[in-house]
């Protein structure tokens, strides 16, 4: 069973707005894929093309290398779980799993022993008879994918399902749903805003900014060495510090930022930098040693403005002595060695980071939209 | 706390009154069906019968003016059914000026009196060879009668979730399967309501049949004939069945639904 999908200069435009700029991708068969993406970044019309409700302005949708550009929606090898789930409210749990196979015309005793299977396949064995109006939350969820996997789709899509969830099932059906799709073999194609879903789940994210995709990479990858200033912001927390690139030597880099110290960082080997290049260090929050006042090894100094206690880490705003802020994560157990007296709000401090622990990526965006990082000179 | 004593007894006044209101001219009107005048009256009370109910029975006249007024609901309901869910679902589908221009036009014999309905009808058909009777009392009918069941399936299908419709062609359903396995058995109860609501439309219906119903008298227009002739209490007795008809139908629809309420619940 062949769920490669396959985009080939796929673009959608909607009278004069573009919602998808052209796109090629690959996505393997059997593989866990996520589009990682604000509201209205393009990615829910890129699945819509992919399941057939909307026909693509210009390229092509392959699935398992077949062309499914002209394909209907009730004829793709597809199958969706929509974001409320679009249960069928007046079946029980039996009739909404059967559905794919009735309107296919298969007889009742295969129908009924592919329900069964599924229903196992999700841990809800014996609530067949159950209207789905009686089911909680969680089980709906499974209902739906129960549901979805009885066509026997070679692709299954899945749109931002887990969102009205609470937080605690959420997270056991992340793993729930990444244990079905390695059971059954069968590519998933997720769409959600949520860096979270997408990074603990995927094999490969997309990430996508206004009809964009910006990088695709498996989740350490794009952490670790995003690509774009998007990316650095989007996935996970970043400091930006714009600045001209000093000197290069081998795969570190100096930045002049204008601080008091000289910034290095490594730089990302698909995109060189020169010596007077417009560049951007970024360092993530957790990259930040901080200490007290007092301690002379850490280059910059600032004044604690806000401190925000998040269960494993406490998360400082420092305000650098030359201007801007930066976010720092002090993990807790460093916490209990007695610095967190020192760390008060309005107590001056040092921080440092290691330059491993920094990436610098060309240009420099001022001004971009993203409250998840902090532009330091843009608010010096 | 007196106060509250007057209102409740106040309310139970008003309460009393209303039904008196609603209630009496019934009585009345069952009471006659009984009275030996041959007016259809309780006062003077000039012997006890049952005589009006055999009236009733032998008047072929009113037999035939009822056959035909069930055929002409039947009919209605073939017609304004279909064209009222069609129009609900078409008007669902069309955006902008087109929509309210389409819904004022459906909508728009319900403002028209029923007079004009009925003489129109009339006047357009005549050119075409179809004279007044029973298929042209079920097209004037059905005019306004569907702006009926347009205007509950249309509430109805307002809430309803067009994702399902998304789902069922995501699973592979065809347009049609859509429509029958999921639109048409989420509409059903609208449907329903709206055929019950049609039927006793066009039973009861007078001033636009009236004009159309040729030959053909339907009941309405067979006792209004009558009141000109002279009225019997024979009409009451058909009334009083008519009544009974309708409650005992109620009451069983009732008694059917709390059974099945207590048996969802146990």
């Amino acid at each position: 069973m062949d769920g490669r999908v396959t985009l080939n200069q796929v673009a959608m435009r909607f009278g004069d707005f573009t919602a998808i700029q052209p796109t090629s991708l690959e996505i393997e068969s059997g593989e866990f894929f996520s589009f990682l993406g604000p509201s209205g970044c393009g990615k829910t019309t890129l699945l819509n093309m992919i399941s057939g409700f909307l026909t693509p302005s210009e390229g092509s949708v392959a699935i398992g290398g077949v062309d499914m550009t002209r394909v209907p929606v009730n004829r793709r090898p597809t199958a969706m779980i929509f974001q409320n789930l679009a249960l069928f409210p007046l079946m029980s749990v039996y009739r909404n799993i059967e559905f794919g196979l009735e309107v296919r015309g298969i007889d009742r005793k295969q129908r009924r022993d592919k329900a069964d299977e599924l229903l196992d396949l999700v841990a809800l064995s014996g609530s067949g008879d159950k209207p789905v109006a009686e089911l909680s939350g969680g089980q709906k969820q499974r209902i739906a994918i129960a549901r979805a996997l009885a066509v026997e789709p070679r692709v299954l899509l899945l749109d931002e399902p887990l969102s009205a969830l609470d937080l605690k099932l959420r997270q056991h059906m992340r793993t729930e749903l990444k244990a079905i799709q390695r059971k059954t073999g069968i590519t998933f194609i997720y769409i959600t805003h949520d860096q979270g879903e997408a990074l603990t789940m995927s094999d490969r994210v997309a990430v996508m900014c206004d009809g964009r995709i910006q990088q695709v990479a498996d989740p350490m990858t794009l952490y670790r060495q995003p690509r774009t200033d998007f990316v650095a912001g989007f996935v996970g927390e970043n400091n930006r510090f714009p600045g001209r690139v000093a000197a290069v030597d081998g795969g570190m880099v100096t930045l002049d930022a204008g601080l008091p110290a000289p910034l290095r960082g490594h730089a990302d080997a698909a995109s060189p930098l020169a010596p007077g290049d417009e560049a951007t260090l970024y360092v993530r929050p957790e990259q930040w040693r901080v200490g007290s006042a007092g301690d002379s090894s850490l280059r910059f100094g600032g004044v604690v403005q806000a401190e925000h206690f998040e269960g494993a880490w406490l998360t400082l705003e420092i305000a650098l002595d030359q201007g801007g802020t930066v976010r720092a994560h002090v993990p807790q157990a460093l916490e209990s060695a007695g610095i967190e007296s020192q760390l008060a709000v309005g107590s001056p401090c040092r921080l440092d980071y290691s330059p491993r622990g920094a990436l610098v990526l060309p240009g420099v965006e001022r001004g971009r939209a993203n409250e998840e990082s902090v532009d330091v000179a843009a608010t010096a | 706390m007196s106060s509250s004593r007057f209102f409740s007894w106040a309310l139970k006044a008003y309460l009393a009154v209303f039904f008196a209101y609603l209630f009496l001219p019934l009585l009345i009107m069952a009471a006659a069906t009984f009275n030996e005048s041959r007016f259809p009256t309780v006062t003077p009370w000039t012997g006890t019968t049952l005589r009006w109910f055999s009236a009733l029975w032998a008047d072929g006249g009113m037999w035939d003016a009822l056959t035909n007024s069930l055929l002409v609901a039947v009919g209605v309901l073939c017609l304004a059914l279909p064209i009222g869910v069609a129009s609900a679902l078409f008007l669902t589908t069309v955006d902008g000026r087109g929509k309210s221009f389409i819904y004022a036009l459906i909508l728009s014999p319900l403002l028209t009196p029923g007079v004009i309905i009925g003489i129109s009808t009339l006047i357009f058909w005549r050119d075409w060879g179809v004279n007044g009777g029973i298929a042209l009392t079920v097209i004037a009918q059905s005019a306004f009668i569907a702006a009926y069941v347009m205007l509950m399936v249309a509430a109805r299908l307002q809430r309803f979730d067009r994702t399902l419709e998304r789902a069922a062609l995501d699973l592979g359903a065809s347009q049609w399967q859509v429509f029958r396995r999921i639109l048409l058995p989420y509409l059903r109860p609208a449907i329903l309501s709206a055929a019950v609501l049609a039927f006793l439309q066009s039973l009861e219906n007078y001033n636009t049949t009236l004009f159309v119903a040729g030959y053909d008298t339907t009941l309405t227009v067979y006792i209004a004939s009558k009141v000109r002739t002279g009225l019997t209490p024979a009409v009451n007795a058909l009334a009083l069945v008519m009544i009974l008809f309708t409650v005992g139908l109620a009451v069983i629809y009732e008694l059917k639904r709390r059974r099945e309420a207590a048996r969802r619940i146990a």
